[in-house]
């Protein structure tokens, strides 16, 4: 069949953002959180829902698109997805927005199965059909925290949905034209090839671990160093930068799924390790730490998505397989860490408001300007709710006089520099484990010559 | 594994070694360690430096060494007591930690202070009344001749008359410790709580040492 490009364009455009949406909220959730008036652990259900509900629809999505049109279920999933979208952007209340999570995950498994089928159709190609889709999908879930985070900034969290809508549609007329012609290269009556244990298994913890490298990360640059959403979002881009040059690597390595996937799952453990030993709260100090991440994900995503997906049928059935384990691995990482890190922060607490104390004590401040810095930082710690508080509003509300101002901008930048340690210790252990998960991927990489390059 | 197989792993391995390496290097083991609280028992720097002769300087010294001194007998850092001190749930909290009353606590709190004074007056960081007279003065904006009539007073009979320690300690004597609780949160109301305290002591103690000078017949009659 002769490529079309446009519909090509359109169904990895839709993949990628369906995919995106596992983490497109990461930079948003303060803000969410701000708006719900929930908390850290609360709010982790807007990314916990979607993946959860995508893990679990992934494979009896793909079980539809065998036996069914993909093309005709490509565009039921697409118009769900959309008008899920749309609910999300409207939500009065938490309750309403993770409902509209899970009608966004069911649309979108649906779409991600059926686009696997359709982009093979479409570029007439199974390896470049198949290489389109993983692409699409890599490429979705790196780049989603970034486009989500400027967005924030720029607009709002709301129109993260909004924007995803027209993107998403625009693939429906794609889907209708490859109706019938999607999907006919397998009879549903033929017995299914058994999923890639070990492909699958590490791209399980290789996820698990790629969700701290953006959900902690993102959380402790935007709740822990104050940085703003736009600023979170440029710094994380070193990571989708980074994965992008793993690809050239591997080609010039040409050493083989099994080595690049190795290699991935060290370079992402180094990384995270890493980002729990930071030697300062600068944005700088996290550069090299992502870069290591980044190149980890283009080294392991790819190649073991393709192990996964080589010679296999039902190639939709196998696709499914792999997005299950993707996101059932995010689900893992995000229930295994949010509550090590929120406990973490939790502790950290009792610490950092001691050595605030400290600090105000000493400061060389007159003793009425200390009282009613005091006021308002007693007010800002108590109204803190779980997250690193904001100190700067008690500076502003104590009005200290002119004369004071560079004592009082000192005492301000040793207590920013108190919670920044203290932000950043609560998520050293988080960092850790997450680094652990992604060095077990090494084990069931280890075995994918054989069954992975026949 | 052909050697071309393993030269990706081994550099992923040397790339997250060298990068751990050099962050373990710039600091990064102890970097998310804040600020310890200081033993409240061992001597502080920022207690010791010179007192200016102020009311408010003077004041808040008191408070301080106070503080260490009642978090030392308590055993608690002086950051966890200032912590607690102003919402009464936390007061609660820690004295229910310590094993003591609300009350104890505050009867803990006002000794921290009476030792303050010695401690302070022991090391000669307590500046004489006459010091802080000028300040006072301005601070009560009073009319010019009566500003006139204080500076006429030589220094000698205004520090004998009122000496900076024996006041100090008749106004921590005299402070409803509950009462200065419950104001922490209003700086406004500690603050004329504080001043109130130390008038009434000056005034007492002034009276109390002009009755001493005179003779025993003559308080008699005054039905001292």
């Amino acid at each position: 069949m002769a490529a079309m490009r446009p519909a090509v364009i359109a169904l990895s455009l839709a993949v990628g953002v369906v995919l995106a949406d596992s983490a497109v909220v990461t930079l948003a959730l303060p803000d969410i959180l701000r708006q719900y008036e929930t908390t850290v652990g609360g709010v982790s259900w807007v990314l916990t829902t979607f993946n959860l509900v995508l893990a679990l629809a992934a494979v009896p999505a793909a079980r539809l698109c065998v036996r069914r049109d993909p093309g005709a279920l490509g565009a039921v999933g697409l118009v769900v997805f959309a008008a899920c979208c749309a609910v999300c952007a409207a939500a009065p209340s938490l309750g309403v927005l993770l409902a509209g999570r899970v009608g966004q995950a069911l649309g979108g498994a649906v779409v991600i199965a059926s686009c696997l089928e359709l982009l093979v159709a479409a570029t007439g190609s199974e390896p470049r059909g198949a290489a389109r889709w993983a692409g699409a999908g890599v490429a979705g879930a790196a780049l989603g925290p970034v486009a989500g985070g400027l967005l924030t900034q720029a607009i709002s969290w709301q129109s993260i949905f909004i924007f995803q809508v027209p993107v998403v549609l625009a693939a429906v007329p794609a889907a209708l034209a490859l109706r019938g012609r999607a999907g006919r290269d397998h009879d549903p009556s033929l017995p299914s090839d058994r999923p890639h244990l070990a492909a699958n298994a590490a791209l399980a913890l290789i996820s698990a671990a790629l969700t701290a490298a953006l959900f902690l990360l993102v959380l402790l640059l935007v709740e822990g160093w104050q940085r703003s959403p736009a600023q979170a979002a440029l710094i994380v881009t070193v990571i989708p930068v980074a994965a992008l040059a793993a690809g050239p690597l591997a080609r010039a390595a040409r050493a083989g799924t099994r080595s690049e996937a190795v290699a991935g799952a060290i370079a992402v453990a180094g990384g995270l390790a890493a980002l729990a030993l930071l030697p300062g709260a600068e944005a700088v100090w996290t550069l090299a730490p992502q870069a290591l991440v980044g190149l980890g994900l283009g080294l392991t995503i790819d190649s073991l998505t393709a192990v996964a997906l080589r010679d296999r049928v039902p190639r939709a059935l196998h696709g499914g397989w792999t997005i299950a384990a993707r996101h059932g691995g995010i689900v893992v990482g995000l229930l295994i860490l949010t509550p090590v890190f929120t406990a973490d922060l939790r502790d950290a607490r009792a610490p950092a408001q001691e050595a605030i104390a400290a600090q105000v004590l000493d400061s060389r401040l007159p003793a009425s300007s200390k009282l009613a810095l005091a006021e308002g930082l007693g007010e800002q710690l108590a109204d803190e709710g779980g997250r690193v508080p904001d100190l700067a509003p008690a500076f502003s509300a104590a009005d200290l006089p002119a004369a004071q101002a560079a004592r009082a901008a000192a005492l301000e930048r040793g207590l920013d520099d108190q919670l920044e340690r203290a932000a950043t210790g609560a998520f050293r252990d988080a960092f850790l484990l997450a680094g652990l998960l992604a060095l077990l991927a090494v084990v069931p990489a280890l075995f994918l010559r054989g069954r992975g390059e026949r | 594994m052909s050697r071309r197989a393993i030269a990706l792993p081994l550099a992923a391995l040397v790339l997250a070694g060298a990068l751990l390496g050099a962050y373990a290097l710039a600091g990064g083991d102890d970097y998310s360690e804040v600020q310890g609280a200081a033993d409240p028992c061992a001597a502080r720097a920022s207690v010791d430096r010179p007192v200016a002769p102020e009311l408010e300087a003077l004041a808040e010294r008191v408070v301080l060494v106070g503080l260490d001194e009642t978090a030392c007998s308590l055993g608690v850092s002086r950051e966890r007591l200032v912590l607690a001190l102003p919402v009464a749930e936390d007061r609660r909290a820690l004295a229910e930690e310590l094993g003591i009353s609300e009350d104890e606590l505050g009867r803990e709190l006002k000794a921290g202070l009476g030792r303050a004074v010695d401690r302070l007056d022991r090391a000669g960081r307590l500046p004489r009344a006459s010091a802080l007279l000028p300040a006072i003065v301005a601070e009560l904006d009073l009319p010019g001749f009566a500003e006139d009539l204080v500076d006429a007073i030589p220094d000698q009979t205004v520090d004998s008359l009122v000496p900076t320690g024996p006041v100090l300690r008749r106004a921590v004597r005299s402070l409803d410790v509950q009462a200065l609780l419950d104001g922490l949160g209003d700086s406004d109301q500690l603050e004329s709580m504080l001043r109130d305290a130390v008038e009434e002591a000056a005034q007492e103690e002034i009276r109390a040492r002009l009755l001493d000078e005179l003779p025993e017949s003559v308080r008699g009659l005054l039905g001292e």
